[in-house]
């Protein structure tokens, strides 16, 4: 089950370069990436206090192989990402996939 | 730079003196990911108050030009936001430290145009908008301006928030 699943994440995903919080270890791989198209006639921005913010969220659905967790960064294209919510599905014991959300990264304030 | 600015950029400069980063609420452009707190200083409401005699206050001398100007004067009373965003690594306990360096600066850092009367603070909450944690702060003060009118007497240059060293 899992194999033909990331038979599937390899020829119809994304490449995805992730970036681990937790070691920094940088991992390419391919998943399932997609922006969540919920109202597509809303703009996706709140403002804030802080200034305007992202309300544009993306599914991830990547291998069971490479543990994805909250803080991780994700690289598709011209997109930077960060990990907000990520899970393990498991068939059986065995992890089949992790699914994630994942949200724009915002430009350091220190910069 | 108008009085509401000013009471804010001095109110944010004088966090900044005591270590506590500050930024205008609202101002354009997105939001920055921070790896500390930061304070956005805004404005919830605010009255005009003029004084008596027109807001006349009286005749000072130029130390620049020896020119005798008549002052006069503007009262605000201004509620300000004070929000104490913490990124969720600090935790929600960091908003609480931040408060406490909020109260030492309202009791000793503002500058002598203004007066602070009242501090309210909310629990702290988790933001969804901004994925951190919040602090919703108040502070109702009173903000005094000057200003000179110009030589010929018919106008009243920029307002200026007392005890800023503006030049």
């Amino acid at each position: 089950m899992r194999a033909r699943l990331e038979g599937l994440m390899k020829t119809c995903g994304q490449s995805v370069t992730l970036t681990r919080l937790e070691t920094g270890d940088t991992v390419p791989l391919r998943a399932f990436l997609q922006p969540i198209l919920k109202r597509r006639e809303a703009l996706p921005a709140v403002p804030t206090p802080l200034g305007a913010v992202s309300s544009q969220r993306w599914l991830y659905i990547g291998s069971g192989r490479q543990e994805i967790s909250p803080g991780d960064r994700a690289a598709c294209g011209a997109e930077r990402l960060v990990v907000q919510e990520a899970r393990p599905v498991r068939w059986g014991d065995e992890v089949l996939y992790y699914w994630a959300v994942l949200r724009q990264e915002r430009r350091n304030a220190a910069e | 730079m108008n009085g509401l600015e000013q009471v804010k950029a001095a109110l944010s400069a004088a966090l900044e003196r005591a270590g506590i980063a500050a930024q205008a609420a609202f101002s354009p452009g997105w939001a920055r990911s921070y790896s500390q707190p930061v304070v956005a200083v805004g404005l919830r409401q605010g009255e005009s108050r003029g004084g008596a005699l027109s807001s006349y206050l009286g005749q000072r001398t130029d130390p620049d030009t020896q020119l005798c100007q008549e002052v006069y004067g503007m009262r605000l009373e201004l509620t300000l936001s004070l929000d104490i965003y913490c990124p969720p690594g600090e935790g929600a306990a960091r908003c609480d430290n931040v408060l406490e360096g909020l109260h030492q600066v309202m009791l000793e850092g503002l500058p002598a145009g203004l007066r602070p009367s009242e501090l309210k603070w909310e629990e702290t909450a988790w933001d969804e908008d901004t994925t951190m944690f919040l602090r919703r702060g108040s502070l109702s003060c009173t903000a005094f301006f000057t200003a000179a009118a110009s030589e010929d007497g018919l106008w009243l240059t920029d307002f200026i928030l007392k005890g800023v060293v503006t030049r």
